[in-house]
């Protein structure tokens, strides 16, 4: 028991380590326009929202053309904003669904 | 008129025929059928109500069927881990098949309070829901703390509930097919497969004539699923585990009794999800996803319908399953337990390296650790759901 105990337990950190390495070294492509995205690929996208949409189940708007949709209903200032997320597919066509959503400086 | 309805019947069979395949067979998860239905919906638009109506009835008889390998294997998925520790309890003196009825039996009294919970749902959630949203992020730390503390040695339940919730955070950031398919079936399937292994290979005959407990001694665990359930459904991170947990935390129930209540709280929040999906606009389940992306705008009559298909699945089903449990018994009374064991792991490894990519196969190694390690620990399961849970509290409060 207390073998299986140890070996599973150095098993997760080995694998969590490396998934967490996984994340950190992933490439962070820069994109600016649509004709850009690929469909899974870890984006950034800088730039002013426009058509800011706020409903029951999160935040729209665009920077240059790009459909940006967050879950969480934050309200943005007028301001530019540098987004980083995935691009997804679904009905209405291609979007990137943002993980995280910061200012400019 | 009379075609949409032929279609209508045509996907509520086709719904239960898929749904006895993916509930029989362990680590085919709702979510990954949901997604390739959502597919090919992309290219038949025209097809939404019979493609919700099969997603509907394909859930529901996941859900029942489903009962029967987490019973008889030890496999649970994530709606009903809680009720294998008494099930299996139950195999082991030969009553595998009384838990199985036991299960389905939750699940047909189900029926009544869901009727009697949609419209409390449908007329009140929207005005309550923005005053319950404020507080989710703190009821979801709440209800984690508490899950923790009840543990015997809440230390290791606080370290599995946080490898678990490290490992979820890791998975979602990361860009991996399907990626909810190797973190559960690790975390509830494989790592309880490999845990049986070390099992007697003893074969313990299960008996298949059963005197079922009278109806009255589990109507103790009604009162309890009406209240907690619809206040906890739409609760993003908190599936059927949690729910049967508080509400045996209201009032004790035996082994039976938590498995009655396991099959009865699965069943209510799968259609529970999807009133909210119609009500609030919020989707906590794949199920609820497909069925609002299908139907959108989602109306009432629609909703009616699907609650309609909900009951005649759930009838249907009742009956139908007990004739598969009444089969597989029979073959499981002559093979080894340990033949259908490994054969069930190769199988799961099989459908992730089919469904999924080499980030998610690494999951997939991962999650069976960590649940190996909550195995080893002496953890109960429902720290596990930390995958779950961190990840959403991550979510709401940064």
């Amino acid at each position: 028991m207390h073998k299986g105990l140890a070996v599973s337990f150095i098993l997760c950190m080995v694998l969590l380590t490396y998934l967490s390495y996984c994340l950190f070294s992933m490439p962070l492509q820069h994109v600016s326009k649509m004709e850009n995205l690929t469909v899974n690929s870890h984006v950034r996208v800088e730039g002013m929202p426009t058509n800011v949409r706020y409903s029951s189940d999160g935040i729209r708007f665009y920077i240059q053309g790009i459909q940006i949709r967050a879950d969480a209903v934050k309200s943005l200032k007028n301001a530019s904003v540098i987004v980083e997320g995935y691009v997804s597919r679904y009905k209405n066509g291609i979007w990137v669904q943002a993980l995280k959503i910061s200012y400019a400086s | 008129m009379l075609l949409e309805i032929s279609l209508i019947i045509a996907a509520l069979i086709a719904g239960m025929l898929t749904g006895i395949f993916t509930g029989l067979l362990p680590g085919i998860h709702i979510n990954l059928i949901a997604s390739l239905v959502l597919i090919f919906a992309l290219q038949h638009t025209v097809l939404s109500l019979p493609l919700a109506t099969f997603i509907v009835s394909l859930s529901f008889t996941h859900i029942i069927i489903d009962f029967i390998p987490t019973t008889l294997l030890g496999v649970p998925s994530e709606e009903n881990f809680l009720s294998v520790i008494p099930a299996h309890h139950l195999v082991k003196k030969g009553e595998g098949y009384e838990a199985i009825r036991i299960a389905f039996l939750g699940i047909l009294f189900s029926i009544p309070l869901i009727v009697l919970s949609m419209p409390l749902y449908i007329l009140f959630l929207p005005k309550v829901y923005h005053v319950i949203e404020s507080v989710i992020p703190y009821a979801l730390v709440a209800s984690s703390l508490y899950v923790i503390f009840r543990e015997k040695d809440f230390v290791a339940g606080a370290i599995v509930f946080m490898l678990a919730g490290i490992l979820g955070y890791l998975t979602f950031q990361l860009p991996i097919k399907e990626s909810l398919l190797p973190l559960l079936t690790g975390l509830f399937g494989l790592s309880s497969l490999f845990s049986s292994l070390e099992q007697d290979e003893k074969i313990i005959k299960q008996k298949l004539k059963v005197k079922l407990p009278p109806n009255k001694h589990f109507i103790r665990s009604l009162l309890p699923a009406f209240i907690i359930t619809p206040l906890c459904s739409f609760f993003p991170g908190i599936g059927s585990g949690h729910i049967s947990f508080f509400c045996s935390e209201i009032k004790e129930q035996d082994s039976k009794q938590f498995i009655f209540l396991n099959g009865l709280v699965a069943s209510m929040n799968m259609a529970l999800s999807i009133v909210a999906a119609y009500s609030i606009s919020r989707t906590r389940s794949g199920t609820a996803v497909a069925v609002e992306v299908l139907l959108y705008p989602f109306s009432l009559k629609e909703l009616l319908m699907l609650m309609i298909v909900c009951i005649a699945t759930i009838v249907v089903m009742y009956y139908i399953g007990k004739c598969i449990a009444t089969t597989l018994i029979r073959f499981y009374n002559i093979i080894p337990h340990q033949k259908i064991t490994f054969i069930t792991i190769v199988f799961v490894i099989l459908i992730n390296v089919l469904m999924t990519d080499s980030l998610g196969f690494i999951v997939l190694a991962a999650s069976t650790a960590v649940g190996i390690f909550a195995h080893f620990l002496g953890v109960r399961k429902i720290q596990l759901m930390g995958a779950l849970l961190l990840p959403t509290m991550i979510y709401y409060f940064m």
